[in-house]
């Protein structure tokens, strides 16, 4: 443990320490967004959005290299897809509310899709591996800062709409009788669920996403009751597993993603496992 | 079947018009659901909205929300059309669809109550303290911090209640607020409507009318028309007719003739 202490510290390793650092902060947005979609339920489509991500950063890659773009990162170019999906998702759940599924694995394969094409015609060898799995060694400095900027923009727009973006995932007839835009609300949701994902591309990546987004909100879910402590207790469930899996990662050597989702999966199941067995003993 | 509109008495009442509905008419896609409607609710009203299932009792006060446009005819809520004045209106649904394990506690549901479209950055003081009275009013102040799916169904109900006067209405609109209550709430909910008609202008959607008949002052009897709508006490005669067409429904429905 130590070992890794003194990696942690050490000022000529700055991958791990990023990588970390990285973790804490997308951890706030993970928790305040992770409660949104695991109460309203809209898991699925944080899959969309972070799966569609890959279009922009096909994109971005491919315009870096063949039109000189280099200001043209690649979070840039998922952060534009991530909004744009969101922006087709939220005008399908509000005009065709019968046909949200069939939307959400359209905007899914189609972002992978576009993707996909962009990364094979761009010259050089680009690996997407890294992008759909996440891999540390792609978070510099800048990222850094671009990951702060998303949490702070993702902290404004929950403490701004906070009440109202609860009254919507609760009850959407109810907010709507008290005047309240809820198509507007809907889509204030998906925005931050699409920064989210943006945020987290880099250290789990776009497949391994989703479950970071609910698993610590759920288990969050199993000792609060009130939306607020959820998203606490989930931004430090988050915090936990993220850099856990980071320091094992690089203890074990192996992908950092995967061992992040595990450890978070691992605990989800054991807390599933627990309630049953508390619950079946109660019975008899 | 009659059709009749009785136009209310204007030389007896003459409050401010609260909801009014002229020639209104509405469908889901091809089936209609109310054809040509038309009644005044005046202030300090307590009207009961009785009829047969899918007759269009739910959907009257949909309208009245705006949470549906009407096809054909006009609906003037509080001076203007709906949704216009939606925010002093306070609604208590029958159902919600709402997940259980969704995590927000009695005080928190009673709170959306005071939500409107204007900015706002959490509750203020004055929002939690009226949350508060509303909850008193229906009994659960001691409930306040429960999660919401760990009450019983009438508990619920009375949450949904509560959450309708933290509007602090002037036109209440309440879908059978008693449809899952039992007979001890039942009694709690009769005595907080006769406490809330003294306040606010009361709609109330129901087919439990021996609930409703010592408090009602006019019944609007809807299955896809406004089949009567009679000011006063309710009736016997009203009651007899809404009966009778029950027992004819009863009479021509195939499963029942042995």
């Amino acid at each position: 443990m130590s070992g890794v202490l003194a990696v942690l510290f050490d000022p000529d390793i700055t991958l791990i320490r990023y990588a970390v650092l990285a973790g804490l902060l997308a951890g706030i947005s993970l928790g305040i967004v992770g409660s949104f979609t695991v109460a309203k339920r809209i898991t699925s489509v944080t899959g969309a959005l972070s799966h569609s991500v890959l279009g922009g950063i096909g994109f971005a890659l491919y315009a870096r290299s063949v039109f000189g773009f280099s200001w043209f990162h690649p979070l840039y170019g998922a952060l534009f897809a991530g909004i744009l999906s969101a922006l087709i998702l939220s005008w399908v759940s509000s005009y065709a509310k019968e046909r949200e599924d069939t939307a959400i694995s359209a905007v899914w394969a189609t972002g992978m899709a576009v993707g996909l094409l962009f990364i094979a015609r761009t010259p050089g060898y680009v690996d997407p591996m890294s992008y759909l799995f996440g891999d540390i060694l792609l978070i510099s400095k800048q990222d850094l800062y671009l990951i702060a900027l998303l949490d702070a923009l993702v902290l404004f727009l929950t403490v701004m709409f906070y009440p109202k973006l609860v009254a919507v995932c609760f009850d959407e007839e109810f907010a709507r009788a008290r005047g309240i835009p809820t198509e507007r609300y809907h889509l204030v949701l998906l925005l931050l669920s699409a920064l989210t994902v943006v945020l987290l591309v880099s250290i789990v990546g776009i497949v391994l996403v989703v479950a970071l987004l609910a698993l610590p909100a759920a288990l969050a879910a199993q000792f609060t009751r009130r939306m607020t402590h959820m998203m606490v207790v989930a931004s430090v469930f988050s915090m936990l597993f993220t850099s856990g899996g980071i320091v094992t990662s690089y203890v074990l050597d192996l992908p950092t993603g995967p061992c992040i989702i595990l450890l978070v999966a691992g605990c989800y199941y054991l807390v599933l496992a627990t309630q049953y067995l508390s619950i079946s003993r109660k019975k008899y | 079947m009659k059709n009749v509109v009785a136009s209310p008495d204007c030389s007896q009442n003459m409050q401010p018009v609260v909801l009014e509905f002229r020639n209104v008419s509405f469908s889901y896609g091809i089936a209609p659901v109310l054809e040509n409607v038309s009644f005044t609710i005046r202030k300090g009203d307590m009207t009961c909205i009785v009829g047969p299932n899918g007759g269009g009792k739910t959907t009257i006060l949909k309208l009245a929300l705006g949470l549906i446009q009407p096809q054909q005819g006009e609906i003037n809520l509080l001076g203007s059309s709906p949704p216009t004045n939606v925010t002093r209106v306070g609604y208590s649904p029958q159902y919600i669809h709402y997940d259980p394990r969704f995590p927000m506690t009695v005080i928190d549901i009673v709170l959306t109550g005071r939500l409107g479209n204007a900015l706002k950055i959490g509750y203020s003081k004055a929002d939690k303290e009226t949350a508060k009275y509303a909850l008193e009013q229906v009994g659960l102040l001691e409930k306040m911090q429960v999660p919401f799916g760990s009450l019983s169904g009438g508990q619920r109900q009375r949450v949904l209640l509560a959450r309708a006067l933290a509007c602090e209405p002037e036109l209440l609109l309440l879908d059978e607020p008693t449809s899952n209550v039992d007979a001890a709430s039942e009694v709690h909910f009769q005595e907080i409507l006769e406490r809330m008609k003294q306040h606010v202008t009361l709609v109330l959607v129901t087919h439990d009318l021996a609930f409703v008949s010592g408090l009602t002052t006019s019944v609007l009897c809807v299955n896809r028309r406004v089949l009567s709508h009679s000011t006063g006490e309710l009736s016997e005669q009203v009651l007899r007719e809404m009966y009778g067409n029950d027992i004819k429904l009863v009479k021509h429905d195939p499963m029942h003739r042995r």
